[in-house]
């Protein structure tokens, strides 16, 4: 696993790649603390390279999910492959995740 | 194609397993998103046993003939029966979502079978899945 961050105008857009799984899934967490607490900009995770999540990962999305329920700024993922998404979608996490397709549908919509 | 692993019940160790499996893809007649869907299932059901069940070693063994794929996973832990996990409440509204049972949950939408027996002090979860 391994990340990279880039700041667009008010938005941190962390992208990562390779697994998110038992063993990853603390780094990672560890990793966004600084986006996290508490947000200072929006978070959009771009996770076009993830090939792999299992519910260690999920957890992970989920608390920072949590962090930005009482704030102003947003909290979004993008460009996810097809199982990914679909392990998103069993678990009800696109509920209250908004999925976009890529980065720029983000930043348009947070823009309007 | 029959194979019989056995890891001590750690993290690293369960990483190097999924990694032998993927390595397998060939042998296992598989597509990508099975072997992603397998992996997964592993993944869950030793995350398991090192969280709930203290045990020590994890035997897993699997056996693929024709379509069908059934993994058995034996270890020597606390009784602990991961088919008897609450779901979770996948419609729950964000403030109330936690973590807890999602990766059974996922495991039961990836496999046609998911049972458990207590057998001579060990666990056994046997799922099996049609591919």
């Amino acid at each position: 696993m391994e990340y990279t961050v880039m700041k667009e105008k008010n938005t941190n857009v962390v992208k990562i790649a390779g697994r998110l799984d038992s063993t990853t899934s603390p780094d990672f967490e560890q990793g966004l603390v600084e986006y996290l607490d508490p947000p200072a900009g929006n978070l959009l995770l771009d996770f076009n390279d993830l090939d792999y999540i299992s519910s260690a990962g999920l957890r992970v999305v989920l608390n920072a999910a949590k962090r930005f329920r009482e704030s102003t700024w947003k909290f979004a993922a993008c460009n996810m492959q097809d199982h990914v998404q679909e392990v998103f979608e069993i678990s009800g996490f696109d509920n209250f995740i908004h999925i976009y397709n890529s980065v720029k549908s983000f930043m348009k919509d947070i823009e309007n | 194609m029959k194979l019989k692993l056995k890891i001590e019940a750690t993290a690293d160790q369960m990483t190097l397993l999924c990694a032998t499996l993927e390595n397998l893809q060939k042998s296992l007649k598989c597509t990508d998103r099975q072997m992603f869907e397998i992996v997964l299932v592993l993944e869950e059901l030793i995350a398991n046993v090192i969280r709930h069940g203290g045990g020590r070693t994890v035997e897993i063994e699997l056996d693929k003939e024709g379509r069908d794929l059934q993994m058995i996973m034996c270890d020597d832990g606390a009784p602990f029966d991961p088919t008897s996990v609450a779901p979770p409440d996948t419609t729950a509204p964000l403030q109330e979502r936690c973590a807890g049972g999602l990766g059974i949950h996922l495991v039961k939408r990836y496999v046609d079978s998911f049972t458990y027996r207590r057998e001579n002090d060990k666990n056994i979860v046997t799922v099996t899945k049609t591919m």
